[in-house]
């Protein structure tokens, strides 16, 4: 066989090749649509779809700015939520979120142990709870959405 | 949509485009004219970001706000200029050729039209959200540097402080231009990085005396290669994995240039994309460690020593920099891997039999990858039959090896079920190395004719050699 025979072979094997691999990648396309997506495209969407999506809390970053703003530069506030479960990844925005307002964060990450004297133990004068309820000695909290709570001890409420 | 965020997008990316034309031109002079049109606007993308990030952690700590802008901006003209100065041969104007190229330039197209729309739908990652993106937005709200406290106050350590900030520091970029941090505009990096990687493939398949057919054919198949839009870890997620392969993909394509006939411009070239590889995420120290063992044998080959410390220094210097920075900071450790010790390693020897297992489940999963993994091998036995050694060496070396040391994160990992670690990051090791896989599979596909719109590899057509700085 001359050389242009063979690289013609070779050519349509390859060719062959090819439609199988868009085959088999096209099958599996519409596992796109299970992606996260944004609602809008504001400057914090992406933030806003995560804790959407984990929380079912709406407009999660402008409540949560809401939240931070009134507290003054250095206080603590405490994130409660269970290490490992979906809730990590809220959490650790909400972390994000706390520190870039100058705030101090502790995370608490066994909910169900969490009373008024760890909180005191750790300094913090406000926190944020991820679950179906807060903690019960931190139950007069506001309810940002169906999985997160903000409280905030009663001195430092405005 | 208001018009400003446009024009300030525009302007940062003109900025990037300046900045890495100008370094492209530097970095090839004389050989500029040899790389095709696409693959010389792929490089201007990761060139243009390597230069944003770098300036950035260079002059970041001391300028800040509106004067960094300034200063970068004055930079990339700077190197647009000097660029310019540098006399190249008219390169020949790249084109389609025939219906089939128009018909395959058409459907990437499409294809990225398709992706750009996504990249507006899909939220960021969870990584790409609380790793990436946050340096980015957390830099750019102190004014465009990360405050020194990140790195060791920061209450989660799951940020990793210690990964490198190609990606952070051009969103920075961008979100400096913009003046506030914006998760909508910042999703152009995806299918920017994403249309890199295709026009570098369609290139570089061309200057590596592949078919020009080919490189668009398997550039236009990219798109379904299905974990780049439907893994975890897809790529517009955020995640820093798939700009790293794009880096490794446009390094690798400089070896078998280097193997066959050295140039001082295709080892400068090389340098400068092997330490942006350095950059690029923690892993690309041992992809770079890869490219620089694979380099050095072919320099010195060649008797091309002081070629080879050339090549290798730009990332070596660039580690030793993060690193003295990271110590400098007093960075929190990484809470994921055990240092690689040889006694870590000794205790955990049990753990290279299922962590092996797990990554050849991966590699052969087609839900995840279609046929990307046996059709890269496939590639390297077509080019190995065809006597082409260089191209079968090197995509051999660059795809093999990083297998093979992608075993020993999870063999370290510090987590309590190593497999669970695997299977959780395994795949976006794999997104590092598929850009280059890609090419392999299109320069495994033989040529028809001889003729070459741009004359065969190096300097030597141009009759000039040049000289390493």
């Amino acid at each position: 066989m001359d050389a242009r025979r063979r690289a013609e072979w070779q050519i349509a094997a390859w060719f062959v090749f090819l439609l199988a691999f868009i085959y088999v990648g096209a099958v599996t396309f519409d596992g796109l649509w299970r992606n996260a997506r944004v609602r809008d495209q504001g400057p914090l969407n992406s933030t806003d779809a995560a804790f959407a999506r984990d929380l079912h809390v709406e407009n999660a970053a402008q409540q949560i700015d809401r939240c931070l703003a009134p507290l003054p530069d250095g206080a603590t506030v405490a994130v409660i939520y269970r290490h490992g479960s979906f809730h990590t990844l809220p959490a650790q925005l909400l972390c994000e979120m706390a520190w870039m307002h100058g705030l101090r964060v502790v995370t608490l990450t066994e909910p169900e142990q969490v009373g008024r004297e760890e909180m005191d133990r750790a300094g913090a004068t406000a926190a944020f709870s991820l679950g179906t309820e807060p903690p019960p000695s931190l139950a007069e909290s506001q309810r940002l959405g169906r999985l997160l709570y903000f409280w905030q001890k009663a001195d430092r409420a405005p | 949509m208001s018009a400003l965020p446009c024009l300030q997008t525009l302007g940062a990316l003109a900025v990037i485009a300046l900045a890495g034309h100008g370094a492209l031109r530097l970095l090839l002079r004389g050989e500029f004219a040899n790389t095709p049109t696409p693959e010389r606007l792929g490089l201007t993308w990761l060139l243009g970001t390597g230069w944003v990030s770098l300036a950035i952690f260079a002059a970041g700590w001391a300028v800040r706000g509106a004067a960094l802008i300034a200063l970068i901006a004055a930079g990339a003209a700077l190197l647009a200029i000097l660029g310019q100065r540098v006399q190249i041969p008219r390169a020949p104007t790249w084109r389609p050729r025939n219906a089939l190229e128009w018909l395959l330039v058409a459907a990437l197209g499409v294809e990225l039209i398709l992706i750009a729309t996504w990249s507006t739908q899909f939220a960021f990652g969870w990584d790409g959200l609380a790793l990436w993106e946050a340096k980015a937005r957390i830099a750019a709200a102190h004014g465009g540097a990360l405050p020194l406290a990140y790195f060791r106050e920061f209450p989660f350590a799951w940020v990793q402080p210690r990964y490198p900030l190609y990606l952070p520091y051009s969103e920075t970029w961008l979100y400096l231009c913009l003046g506030r941090a914006d998760q909508a505009w910042v999703r152009i990096f995806g299918p920017l990085t994403y249309a890199a990687a295709a026009l570098i493939i369609v290139g570089a398949t061309e200057r590596l005396r592949g078919a020009r057919t080919a490189g668009l054919a398997v550039a236009v198949a990219m798109f379904f290669v299905p974990y780049f839009f439907t893994g975890t870890w897809h790529v517009l997620a955020g995640y820093a994995d798939f700009p790293l392969g794009v880096l490794y993909l446009a390094a690798v394509s400089r070896l078998p240039g280097i193997t066959r006939e050295p140039t001082a411009a295709e080892c400068r070239l090389f340098a400068a994309l092997s330490a942006l590889v350095v950059w690029g995420k923690q892993e690309g120290f041992y992809l770079w460690l890869v490219l620089i063992a694979f380099a050095t044998l072919a320099l010195a080959r060649a008797g091309r020593w002081r070629w080879a410390i050339w090549s290798a220094a730009p990332a070596a210097l660039l580690t030793a920099a993060f690193a003295l920075y990271l110590k400098f900071v007093r960075s929190l450790p990484d809470p994921f891997y055990q240092a690689p010790t040889p006694a870590n390693i000794a205790a955990h020897l049990d753990r290279f039999g299922p962590v092996l297992a797990r990554l050849f489940t991966e590699i052969s999963d087609l839900e995840s990858w279609s046929l990307l993994w046996p059709g890269a091998a496939l590639a390297v036995i077509a080019l190995a039959m065809r006597r082409a050694w260089s191209p079968a060496f090197a995509f051999a070396w660059a795809l093999a090896l990083p297998l093979g040391l992608y075993v020993m994160p999870f063999v370290l990992s510090a987590l309590d079920d190593y497999l669970i670690h695997a299977e959780h990051a395994q795949p976006r090791l794999l997104l590092q190395l598929a850009p280059t896989a890609l090419l392999a599979i299109a320069l495994a596909i033989p040529r028809l004719l001889v003729s070459h719109a741009f004359p065969p590899l190096n300097a030597a057509s141009i009759g000039r050699k040049l000289r390493l700085p």
